[in-house]
């Protein structure tokens, strides 16, 4: 393993607004749509059933 | 530190796996929390789940007609990963808490890894790459694709989802079949070992652990280690449930920052806040 | 420690509790006590609705007293066990008269107003399947009259020409054993 460097504290600062950019992205596209609409409808395949 | 995280992770299933309506009635929740994610693996069919599933939601989108970049889903990824890493792993999901809660079966010889570890520990990958993605994308069950890591291996599905459900609602009992026995098969096979084993899915087989354990080395939550102090007495590595070395804590893929060694250290090197490890002049007290 | 998790846990599960009561848009009323449609003749009222379907006509409740039976099948674009029974279905339909037995699709996760791409893999999924009967988009009213307490898809209801739900079947089955039942069904009419 590297040892830690000072500089590696900020990256979770970038990779944080990466994942608002892209929550952002996703809700534009209506990714989150599409997602809700999976979830609310029990996944039969999911639950071992066809 | 075990008793806080064990309280953690008990109120935080509770509190994301609440429906109790859905328990009753076999039902599952349908209202507007589950456009978000839980940053743990907690199957949305689970009649208690208020949230979705970041690894369905993954599923899901890929499983869409088209080859389309799932940006919902890596957001989630890239938000709880900087955040958290595999804190998620150590404190907020239920399915570790439930491998956790069986290891404390007082019950064959503990072992903290199985033989053959060091190649093992890519199986997370392997089911990343080859379930939740290629097959989530490739895969047809007929005309539509299918969520292929839910359907052919999730335990978490299975435990939470698909027993209660099945326990509730008559109807869907009749329904099961070869399937639910396979899923059923594996699921049981998980936490009989989890109870020799240390978390075993977690550490061989979890996509979503293999996804967190990547913003491991980079994200906010860590335990920081003041090498200065350390007396290299071990009692670290001791402690450590998955057997990780002082170097490794944290900002391994495999830490999911349970927080055993920071109660272990003699010298208090180990801290979850940096500002401990800043002085040097005094000693801070824990 | 423990002792004000002992105190604070209550406190959130009542938290907690309370939240499976929240409703919005399109999601049920939590505390709905009866829960399942299954039993017989429980609607005192007569389904109404306002649909459109695939096709863009329109549809109202009025399209169950054509019929002394209707199948309503609640299917959605994802799901293989619904698009894997809608072949036996699409046969199901020619079989009878349209008076005696007719059969309803519902498109649980194709709302009306849909793109027309997407709209193009509808209809290609119910030319692939041979469904050839009307399928209806979904919008608040017919989600009120018959989705509330849909919680798996496929869901099917049997409903008869006044509107009542006579049976209801979670999960996908076999074009026999749907025979049997529509002729149970027909014969008790």
């Amino acid at each position: 393993m590297r040892f830690w460097k000072k500089s590696d504290r900020f990256w979770w600062i970038g990779g944080t607004l990466t994942g608002i950019v892209f929550l952002g992205m996703g809700i534009a596209s209506g990714e989150l749509a599409d997602i809700w609409r999976k979830a609310v409808m029990i996944c039969m395949e999911c639950i071992g059933i066809g | 530190m075990n008793r806080l995280r064990l309280a953690v992770q008990l109120i935080f299933t509770v509190l994301t796996n609440g429906y109790t309506y859905g328990y009753l009635h076999g039902k599952i929740y349908q209202g507007n929390l589950k456009y978000a994610c839980v940053p743990g693996l907690n199957c949305y069919s689970c009649p208690g789940a208020l949230g979705s599933c970041p690894l369905g939601a993954l599923q899901a989108l890929l499983n869409r007609q088209g080859y389309r970049m799932p940006f919902a889903a890596l957001g989630f990824f890239f938000l709880f990963g900087s955040l958290l890493g595999r804190f998620v792993c150590g404190w907020l999901c239920p399915f570790g808490l439930a491998q956790d809660l069986l290891h404390k079966i007082p019950l064959f010889h503990k072992k903290k890894r199985l033989p053959l570890h060091h190649i093992l520990k890519y199986g997370k990958y392997l089911a990343l790459v080859i379930f939740v993605v290629l097959g989530s994308l490739f895969l047809f069950g007929g005309f539509a694709k299918v969520p292929a890591f839910c359907k052919y291996i999730c335990p978490s599905g299975t435990l939470f989802g698909a027993l209660p459900l099945m326990a509730a609602n008559e109807l869907l009992r009749g329904q099961a079949g070869g399937l639910f026995l396979w899923k059923l098969a594996v699921l049981l096979f998980i936490l009989l070992l989890s109870v020799k084993v240390y978390r075993p899915f977690c550490q061989y087989l979890c996509p979503l652990g293999a996804i967190y354990g990547l913003f491991n080395r980079f994200s906010l939550v860590q335990i920081h280690w003041k090498e200065e102090k350390c007396v290299s007495c071990g009692a670290c590595e001791r402690a450590c449930p998955v057997a990780l070395s002082v170097r490794e804590i944290s900002r391994s893929p495999e830490c999911i920052r349970c927080g055993r060694c920071v109660s272990a250290c003699p010298e208090n090197c180990l801290h979850f806040s940096r500002k401990e490890n800043v002085s040097t002049a005094k000693d801070t007290v824990c | 420690m423990s002792k004000k998790c002992a105190l604070f846990l209550p406190l959130l599960a009542a938290v907690i509790l309370l939240a499976g009561c929240t409703k919005t848009e399109f999601s049920r009323n939590s505390s709905d006590p009866s829960g399942t449609a299954q039993s017989s003749g429980e609607e005192a009222q007569p389904l109404s609705f306002e649909a459109t379907d695939t096709e863009g006509n329109s549809v109202s409740g009025d399209i169950f007293s054509r019929s002394k039976l209707t199948m309503v099948n609640v299917w959605a674009t994802y799901c293989n066990p619904c698009l894997r029974e809608m072949p036996g279905l699409g046969e199901l339909a020619e079989e009878y008269d349209s008076e005696e037995f007719q059969i309803l699709g519902i498109i649980s996760d194709i709302p009306e107003g849909t793109e027309p791409k997407t709209m193009e893999l509808v209809e290609e999924l119910i030319e692939k399947t041979g469904a050839d009967y009307p399928h209806l988009l979904l919008n608040k009213s017919l989600y009120d009259a018959l989705l509330t307490d849909v919680a798996a898809v496929p869901t099917t209801f049997f409903i008869d020409e006044n509107g009542t739900i006579l049976d209801t079947v979670i999960g996908s089955m076999e074009k026999s054993a749907w025979e049997e039942r529509v002729n149970a069904l027909l014969e008790k009419e």
